[in-house]
């Protein structure tokens, strides 16, 4: 068990991109994003109003990701689709690389959470100025009084810093416990744990992108500040 | 716990070429196809709606020209009805002027050949009375009675003025006969008393002859050759047959 622990903590380097380490996570990325793209590409291609449903199921989820972010931000949700609906689709695809054997998702690791966190904090602040234009966009973290405007500031760390440990600190434990479990149990008790940890990988995944949804909807003004 | 700063900006790397590989092979043509398909069925509902306006249009119109056509049924048959109607009267008119003028023809006819009838009636009953009556007074017809009619017809003579007398007279004078006539035959003692009574009357040579004539039924006829004297029941039947006609 403490042999697992080290190496769930410990960054594991495949190989080097000249000065570049590449880790474990990255390639396993790597493999989400090839999976996802092919995927993607063999589903919208030859596309007619004829469809399979393969596609229809493909396309249900889109739409319902276009309406639950439409439905936060009360506006056309096309543009920020591609954003909130990839954090959807990666996170929950990286959760859930955990049924490939020998494959420990990226998201059990602080790195990838944190990256997806702080490309949050980054577009939220990129919609609100485009939406909003600078100045307006800095005065609402003098809102509703300026004697606020510090816990604005803090919030807009606190809440991002959240963001990366509640997924990071869910999929890590789950890890940690089917870890326990194979060590303590054998092979087949982890099952029901493995099936939970589907469910979690969904929750977290959707959790993550509905908070995300609502940090960029307050940025550009359209919901309460978060 | 370590923290690798390559990993989070490959990660983060890995993320933004996952959003541009989503946006271009999964969301754009998704929201593409799901946008036309939208626009196939704003275009199907659009023209469903065109139809369905142009279906209630003509439902309207072929209502309104329902309403037209029954409208014009029900003028034609109001018509109708009026011209039925009115030919109806016409005929129950003319088929009541023509009723009444039979009815008043036949009622004249009738009327007429009940007066024909009743004065055929009339002319029988008269004609049955005149010979009866000839039948009773044949039965009465006696040679007094005769005779006292002729004493009647006597004194008629007697009453005549002497001029008339005269007139008679001069008519005998030519050889004339002076004619008796009766019914029935007068007695041998009544033509005496006769003969002696008329020459007194108008002279001793007055030359008379006595006849029978059943015409008369009863009476006599002193038949001078210009005028006749006479009474007999003939002439009374005769006259009384006559006001029964004009009575009847």
């Amino acid at each position: 068990m403490t042999q697992g622990s080290e190496n769930l903590f410990e960054t594991r380097v495949v190989f080097h991109i000249g000065p570049v380490p590449v880790s474990q996570d990255v390639v396993t990325t790597w493999g989400i994003i090839l999976v996802l793209g092919v995927g993607c590409f063999l589903t919208t291609r030859n596309l007619s109003l004829r469809q399979g449903r393969w596609r229809s199921l493909v396309e249900a989820i889109v739409v319902a990701m276009r309406n639950q972010i439409q439905d936060v931000i009360k506006r056309d949700a096309t543009p920020f689709l591609p954003l909130l609906g990839t954090l959807f689709v990666f996170i929950a695809a990286a959760n859930l690389s955990v049924l490939v054997p020998g494959v420990k998702p990226p998201t059990a690791r602080v790195e990838t959470p944190a990256a997806l966190a702080a490309i949050v904090f980054l577009s939220a602040h990129y919609f609100g100025i485009r939406a909003r234009g600078v100045w307006q966009h800095l005065r609402s973290y003098a809102r509703p009084n300026v004697l606020l405007l510090p816990l604005n500031v803090l919030s807009e760390f606190t809440r991002t810093f959240s963001l990366v440990v509640r997924l990071f600190g869910n999929i890590m434990s789950h890890e940690i416990i089917v870890g326990i479990v194979v060590a303590l149990a054998g092979l087949f008790v982890p099952i029901p744990f493995m099936a939970l940890g589907i469910l979690i990988g969904l929750i977290q995944a959707y959790i993550f992108a509905v908070l995300a949804t609502v940090f960029v909807g307050a940025a550009i003004g359209a919901v309460e500040q978060a | 716990m370590e923290f690798d700063g390559w990993t989070l900006a490959l990660q983060a790397i890995n993320f933004l070429v996952l959003v541009w590989i989503l946006q271009r092979f999964l969301y754009k043509p998704l929201l593409g196809l799901i946008d036309q398909r939208q626009r196939a069925q704003q275009d199907a509902f659009a023209q469903a709606a065109e139809r369905e306006k142009a279906a209630d249009a003509s439902r309207a119109e072929y209502e309104s020209r329902r309403q037209e056509l029954d409208a014009e049924r029900q003028g034609m048959l109001d018509e109708a009805r009026a011209a039925i109607a009115k030919e109806t009267e016409q005929g129950r008119a003319a088929a009541r002027e023509r009723a009444n003028a039979e009815l008043a023809s036949s009622r004249s006819r009738i009327e007429k050949e009940r007066e024909e009838a009743a004065a055929s009636l009339t002319r029988d009953a008269v004609a049955l009375a005149g010979e009866l009556a000839q039948r009773l007074l044949a039965g009465v017809a006696t040679a007094d009675v005769a005779g006292s009619l002729l004493t009647s017809v006597l004194d008629r003579l007697d009453a005549l003025t002497p001029e008339r007398k005269q007139a008679l007279h001069t008519d005998l004078e030519q050889g004339a006969k002076l004619v008796v006539a009766s019914a029935p035959a007068l007695g041998d003692d009544l033509r005496a008393r006769c003969v002696e009574r008329l020459r007194a009357a108008l002279g001793p040579d007055t030359q008379v002859e006595f006849t029978t004539d059943e015409a008369l039924l009863v009476g006599a006829e002193l038949r001078f050759p210009n005028t006749t004297i006479g009474y007999c029941w003939r002439d009374t039947l005769a006259a009384a047959l006559e006001e029964l006609r004009k009575d009847g």
